[in-house]
């Protein structure tokens, strides 16, 4: 049986949305938040990072794990128990076959004892997770655990569980010695072929009697032929037969064990990440940090957002940081600029990771979130606050802007943050302004923060179509509130604004005086 | 005879086999290339082929349809079982002279007989579904028809098949206990497995018997001690079955014919050079069908060296792509710039492109339209012919003369860095000379890379290319190649347009996403 917790069965062809998912991991800093996510655990830490970096693009799917995950925050404590059962079942399997790894390579007779051993793992963790299921059964109301757990319930009935201690019995008993019953044909060259297995039996050895009959058999049975195995080459072909009958048999209970452990390993990465996003909504509702589920508009051609932050650094600082909101509108292109650690790049990382986790069936930190489905989300973020013009950093940045560019189709997200700031503003300008004209003509939305005031001025002056100019706020004062608005783009920004933080007041006195 | 090579003039393997190495491949790197090609040992024997190029337009056509329906997934999985089949009834054949004991040798041969009409049988069948275009293929399901139709081969067949019926009904059981084995014939073939399949599957199992991988055996021609016991009790039972059999396949006859194993040879040719083309696709290399005219138009994009793609696919380094283009007026193209600029390397891709445009396949680059040709020249300076620069002067000019005696009017000349020995000037007299000759009395398509920049502007029906440098005082190579006038040292921005970030480029490129 395959488990379907975070997606529906019939669907599983995916476009890739995130071609690039450790830029997307870096820019948005999306360590810390897997960190609450996964509670000290690597394994949940995995899951969550490989689910959470996979964004869906079907909106039947995407409303699909929103049920699970909300169905999931209602049973905290359910969903711990289940992930807990099944990740101990699993780790018993990996250190059984850890153990096997070592031994190195076993005779056909040894392979038949380690089926059987498998097989008994299996079966206590089968009843384990039975139990477990059995004892949190009301407490899910979504359609996907329902339907997983009646499934379960329904294929791990308990005749079936007989039966596997049945089958599991008479491996055992042609393991210890039985007799064996093996058909073939002539084949090719009179070759030996199509082996079958007939019968497998109990098998008691009479030797008292052997000499007599040994004696006598051919006299009494005609039809019946004796291989001598005092000829030892006919005897160790027969051994040889009688090992592949066994290991043809235990073929059977090993691709058993091994869908068995699928389901197991399956189930364990689908309930790891449910169980993260519990641990990341109790984090966010305990810390009072706003929190919601996103609506999707296919029709909606930009996100609109209301009390909008950024998830990391929310973490990270233990409060609530400065919110922002996203107008309506059919914007497709956003210049940010304005003063220095003004907040942009907090900007930048809020909209990438509300739309993120919104496209992963994820709640959003945000107070309200309607955006639409983008086909791909892609960031390039300039690598190093520190900008040095080294031609060297501009190849490095284009080059991965080209790879960009090799997989974006109409309907993405790209958020730029300084880019082509490694080169004088003249050729960043030119630069800038082909590609994200290019953008802009393929219907991609591009938010992008940049120095490059050359380049969003002309922009500005010429009042481009579907763009939207945002600021990072100062207020008269000098002070930064870390709001970013919409408003006419100014060229401060850069350099004098930190010089005075750094160099402080009395420079700035030195300053007006002169 | 049916040939996929020629449409008239087929040849042998023997001819083939005599055939000698161009003069060319060693300047193009197409010796490394085609090492490369032939990957496995076995392969080696295919090596030939590569010097039979197509002498006229009509026979480059007729590859170019066989290697397209080649590419057909299902096309190619008929001729694939098709050289298995004919592969095995060769070694059933091999086998039957090989093997000591009677019976098997008539056995062997009995089969060898059956798999090679059963391969040509299922060929026939399996084209009359997939439907091949090419006339070669058609040929080939007329000729394979036409064997079969035959009332000789139509008695053998017959008789053939009611012979392996009656093996094929022998089957045996053995009984294998650890005090005796028997051997009866007469008990019931049941599927053991079946109930143990069963349940795993929840009573949803495929009834039809499994039968063990393999043969416990061994694998060879061969019987096991076991195995010619168990004959030897057939053979006491079956005197009649195995005497007919002997009076059958006593009859010495020619089977599989040299007409089919040519054929083969020459599937297998195709099919390792494509498989080759799609290792390198895997890995970013992009192969196109050339359109291949009689006009002197050309266009190649993004072609690249396919010995360089192969050693920077490995140590995973990244390989410029270029463009060439040239209208039909124009008559040659010459390429100037820095050294290490890729200058060598475009007139490699060039050679090759045309090499394997002219062998009917596919050549490297995303788009081509070339001329036909059926003779290519290149005209590499000997950098190691010796220290003496006169000695290496007279070798280049004698190569010259050798050229100018043989070539035709359908050629393309590569000339790369002629004549680097002789004082500048005199190179660039020199050079102009043989251009004149090349193009005024023989019209022939020259690519000419030179150190004498002038040469490019003598004509408005030169294309000039220059290798660019990064225009930041680095001087650093781009190994991008772009058509513009020749200026001694060029400069072309920069690294934007390495990567091809402008604005139509992008364009382009996004809406190749999809």
């Amino acid at each position: 049986m395959k488990v379907h917790l975070l997606q529906p069965k019939d669907r599983n062809v995916y476009e890739t949305v995130a071609p690039f998912p450790n830029d997307l991991f870096e820019d948005l800093q999306l360590d810390s938040i897997l960190q609450i996510m996964a509670k000290q655990d690597r394994y949940v830490y995995q899951s969550c990072r490989r689910i959470l970096l996979d964004p869906l693009t079907d909106l039947s799917v995407i409303q699909y794990r929103q049920k699970a995950i909300e169905d999931v925050l209602q049973n905290k404590k359910s969903i711990l128990e289940l992930y807990v059962t099944v990740a101990e079942v699993v780790t018993d399997l990996s250190n059984y076959k850890d153990r096997l790894k070592k031994r190195g390579n076993p005779s056909a007779a040894i392979r038949v004892i380690d089926s059987i051993e498998m097989l008994d793992i299996l079966a206590v963790g089968l009843e384990k997770l039975k139990a477990e299921i059995t004892n949190t059964y009301g407490h899910f109301h979504s359609e996907n655990f329902r339907e997983f757990y009646d499934t379960f319930l329904q294929e791990f009935d308990s005749n079936f569980m007989q039966m596997i201690h049945q089958k599991r019995q008479t491996l055992q008993a042609l393991q210890v010695g039985g007799e064996i019953q093996i058909s073939a044909q002539l084949g090719a060259g009179l070759k030996s072929e199509r082996f079958l297995v007939n019968s497998v039996a109990e098998y008691q050895s009479k030797h008292k009697f052997d000499k007599i009959e040994s004696l006598f058999s051919t006299l009494i049975k005609k039809d019946e032929i004796r291989i001598n195995y005092d000829d030892l080459r006919l005897s160790a072909d027969c051994k040889d037969l009688e090992n592949a009958g066994l290991l043809h048999i235990a073929n059977y209970f090993d691709s058993f064990s091994r869908e068995i452990q699928r389901l197991f390993e399956s189930l364990r990465s689908q309930l790891a990440f449910l169980y993260g996003c519990a641990n990341l909504h109790t984090h966010m509702s305990g810390m009072t940090f706003p929190v919601c589920f996103p609506e999707f508009d296919v029709e909606q051609q930009s996100p609109m957002a209301l009390d909008l932050y950024d998830l990391s650094l929310a973490i990270k600082t233990l409060r609530t940081p400065v919110t922002n909101r996203l107008s309506d509108g059919e914007v497709l292109l956003y210049l940010v600029t304005g003063t220095n650690q003004g907040g942009k790049t907090s900007f930048l990382r809020s909209v990438g990771t509300a739309q993120l986790m919104a496209q992963s069936g994820l709640f959003v930190p945000a107070g309200t979130f309607r955006t639409c489905i983008y086909r791909g989300i892609y960031t390039h973020f300039i690598r190093n606050e520190d900008i040095t013009m080294t031609s060297g950093k501009l190849e490095e940045e284009l080059s991965r802007l080209s790879k960009i560019i090799d997989r974006v189709k109409t309907g993405s997200l790209i958020l730029l943050n300084e880019s082509f700031a490694t080169t004088s503003e003249r050729e960043g300008a030119n630069i800038a302004e082909e590609i994200v004209r290019a953008f802009y003509d393929n219907g991609i939305t591009c938010f992008f923060v940049t120095h490059i005031y050359a380049f969003v001025k002309k922009a500005y002056e010429e009042a481009w179509e579907r763009t939207q100019f945002l600021q990072a706020q100062r207020l008269d004062d000098g002070t930064r509130t870390f709001r970013i608005l919409p408003g006419e783009p100014s060229s401060t920004g850069y350099g004098m604004e930190l010089y005075r933080q750094i160099i402080g007041e009395a420079g700035a006195g030195t300053d007006r005086e002169a | 005879m049916i040939s996929l090579m020629s449409p008239d003039r087929p040849l042998s393997y023997e001819e083939v086999a005599k055939l000698v190495k161009p003069d060319f491949m060693e300047d193009l790197s197409l010796d490394y290339v085609i090492s490369n090609v032939m990957a496995v040992r076995e392969e080696q024997e295919l090596r030939p082929y590569f010097y039979w190029t197509s002498p006229d337009f009509e026979t480059s056509r007729y590859r170019q349809e066989v290697s397209r329906d080649l590419r057909d997934p299902a096309i190619r999985a008929t001729v694939t079982d098709f050289i298995a089949g004919v592969t095995t009834a060769v070694r059933y054949l091999q086998f039957s002279e090989a093997v000591s004991i009677s019976a098997q040798k008539w056995k062997w041969r009995l089969d060898g007989i059956l798999t090679y009409y059963q391969a040509l049988e299922d060929l026939c069948t399996r084209f009359n579904e997939v439907q091949p275009r090419a006339k070669a293929f058609y040929a080939a399901h007329q000729r394979f028809f036409e064997i079969l139709s035959s009332q000789e081969v139509q008695k053998l067949r017959g008789k053939s098949q009611n012979l392996n019926r009656e093996f094929l009904a022998m089957r045996y059981h053995l009984t294998i206990n650890k005090d005796r084995a028997t051997l009866t014939f007469q008990y019931d073939d049941t599927d053991y497995c079946f109930p143990i399949r069963d349940a795993f599957a929840h009573g949803n199992a495929d009834p039809s018997p499994v039968y063990f991988e393999g043969s416990p055996f061994s694998s060879g021609m061969e019987l096991s001690p076991l195995e010619e016991f168990i004959l030897n009790q057939f053979y006491k039972n079956n005197r009649v079955l195995f005497r007919d059999l002997e009076t059958f396949c006593g009859i010495r006859r020619e089977i599989v014919t040299q007409e089919t194993l040519d054929f083969i040879r020459e599937i297998r040719f195709y099919l390792m050079v494509l498989e080759f083309e799609e290792k390198l696709e895997e890995k970013g290399f992009p192969f196109t069908v050339p359109l291949i005219v009689k006009d002197k138009e050309l266009y190649l994009d993004d072609c690249y060296d396919m010995a360089l793609a192969i050693h920077h696919a490995e140590i995973k380094k990244e390989v410029v792509f270029n463009d060439i283009m040239k209208a039909n007026f124009e008559k040659a193209i010459i390429v100037t710039g820095p050294n290490q600029g890729g200058k060598t390397t475009l007139a490699k891709a060039f050679g090759q492109a045309f090499y394997l445009g002219m062998m009917g396949f596919r050549v490297p680059g995303r788009l081509a339209k070339l001329p036909f040709v059926n003779q290519i020249y290149t005209l590499f300076s000997c950098k190691n012919a010796g220290i003496n620069v006169e000695s290496r002067l007279h070798t280049e000019l004698r190569r010259v003369q050798a050229m100018l005696e043989t070539i035709g009017n359908r050629s393309i000349v590569i000339m790369n860095e002629l004549f680097t020995s002789a004082p500048t000037m005199d190179a660039l007299a020199m050079s102009r000379a043989l251009m004149q000759t090349l193009l005024k009395n023989v019209h022939a398509i020259c690519f000419c890379v030179t150190h004498t920049y002038e040469l490019a502007g003598d004509s408005d029906d030169y294309v000039s290319l220059v290798a660019t440098v990064v225009e930041d005082g680095t001087f650093r190579r781009t190994f991008r190649i772009v058509r513009k006038e020749a200026n001694g040292i060029a400069f072309a921005n920069s690294i934007a347009d390495k990567y091809k970030l402008d604005y139509s480029h992008i364009n382009y490129r996004i809406q190749k996403n999809g």
